[in-house]
């Protein structure tokens, strides 16, 4: 019959393979032909132990030496006094990358395409969104005509809720000063109003969002997530997902300024 | 002052006898952890020396009360996962070949040691870093956790759950028939 029972078997078991520690395994062996659950364990424990005597053999030598020292000695800047101890050792954190060699390093790629798509893209939207504006404000507005209050302005505008931006009032301004209230003033403006303040949207959210883009450090999942599977996803795909939000500001903006600018004018008098 | 502690110093003295010293004094264990996470010597190397120049440039945030070893095995952890994680597709693809293989039988004439390499190739990256730690550079429990920054006993079921897994690889494939009942040679 076992002298120890299956929690023993358990508690010796793990002290002789988490901690080494000398343990007589006849008690162990004992309960391990006995008990076949615990048998399984043992059992696991000695093929692995086994399997480790061959495995443990000293890793193939290479000597890096004068390769690691010929890239230190090209610049390796300390990180600055005071960081903590655990800065370099946690996954959230990435120093700086050191220049490695060719092939299938694409981290540098990733940032810089990170940027430069970013920016570019973000750039463009504001830029073309931007001409759009500009054309509707410059479109010869239809004369005087029995006026139709401005109001119809500041209740555009504040329902936008970008009412205090300076660009939305200086656009309206010009149009006023340009051509007297009249019957399609409060479209006109409506359209001014709204091109200039998505304008204006989009080019905060490009500087942001630029700026955000600079400033993360580089892609490393672990930072995040050091329990969660690994990822391959491409690095495209990230920046997609980084502008995803301005793209989705700006297609509404977009589909606001068609919906807005009517399908046709009243021929000028 | 440690022996650690005055290396540090004359490496951040920019003594290059030093530096010298430091690289030769941990590159061994730096790149046998990074061959047996990697299974890729050449990314292995790419690796070590990334870790070293990690090593330097944060030497001074490393605390002198504290033994050097597990600091740089954190980083050089910390970098194999990195490197893990930015494999392309077709190395995790291996990965799983790898498994398959193993799984599949082929190969039967594998020495056990080269076999166990495959299995631990095909573990998760958490419980393959734990059974390197502490098999191949026998660091305790305790140190993997500081290591690692996880509690102990996270590392003590990872470590468990690596060897089920790897005993489960090594039985499939046969090379661990005759067993019997006895632990570190006794």
């Amino acid at each position: 019959m076992p002298t120890i029972n299956c929690t023993e078997f358990s508690r010796q078991l793990a002290e002789l393979v988490e901690r080494r520690a000398s343990i007589d395994v006849a008690q162990l062996r004992e309960h391990a032909g006995a008990c076949p659950q615990c048998r399984e364990l043992w059992l696991d424990s000695l093929i692995v132990e086994r399997a480790v005597v061959a495995w443990k053999k000293p890793a193939p030598s290479a000597d890096l030496s004068a390769r690691i020292l010929a890239q230190v000695a090209a610049g390796v800047a300390p990180i600055e006094d005071g960081a903590p101890l655990g800065a370099e050792t946690a996954p959230a954190r990435e120093i700086a990358r050191p220049e490695r060699g060719a092939g299938r390093r694409i981290l540098g790629r990733q940032i810089l395409g990170r940027q430069f798509i970013g920016t570019a893209g973000l750039s463009l939207a504001a830029l073309a969104l931007g001409l759009v504006a500009m054309l509707l404000i410059r479109r010869p507005l239809p004369p005087a005509a029995p006026t139709q209050p401005v109001a119809g302005q500041n209740s555009v505008v504040d329902t936008t809720n970008v009412a205090s931006t300076s660009p939305a009032k200086r656009v309206a301004a010009q149009v006023d000063a340009r051509a007297p209230a009249s019957a399609g003033a409060p479209v006109e403006l409506m359209v001014a109003d709204a091109g200039s303040a998505y304008l204006h949207l989009a080019g905060d959210a490009a500087k942001a969002v630029t700026a955000a883009t600079v400033l993360v450090p580089s892609a490393d999942p672990v930072a995040d997530a050091p329990a969660a599977p690994p990822s391959d996803d491409h690095w495209v795909d990230g920046v997609r997902e980084e502008i995803a939000p301005v793209t989705h500001q700006l297609s509404h903006a977009f589909e606001f300024l068609i919906q807005a600018v009517p399908e046709k004018r009243t021929p000028a008098t | 002052m440690t022996d650690d502690a005055a290396l540090v110093r004359l490496c951040l003295e920019g003594n290059e006898q030093g530096a010298r010293e430091l690289v030769e004094r941990f590159q061994s264990m730096v790149f046998a952890v990074c061959v047996k996470m990697l299974s890729q010597r050449e990314d292995a190397e790419d690796v070590t020396q990334d870790v070293f120049l990690r090593v330097f440039r944060a030497l001074r945030s490393w605390d002198p009360t504290r033994p050097l070893q597990p600091w740089i095995l954190a980083i050089a952890a910390n970098r194999c996962r990195t490197a893990l994680r930015q494999r392309p597709r077709d190395a995790a693809r291996s990965s799983v070949e790898i498994s398959r293989i193993v799984a599949s039988g082929a190969g039967d004439s594998r020495e056990l040691s080269d076999e166990l390499d495959l299995a631990v190739a095909a573990l998760r990256e958490d419980y393959r870093l734990c059974f390197v730690l502490f098999y191949q550079q026998e660091l305790s429990c305790a140190e993997i956790a500081s290591v690692l920054d996880r509690p102990e006993g996270t590392v003590k079921t990872w470590l468990h759950r690596a060897r089920r897994e790897l005993a489960e690889h090594l039985r499939r494939r046969g090379v661990v028939n005759n067993a019997d009942y006895q632990l570190h040679g006794v």
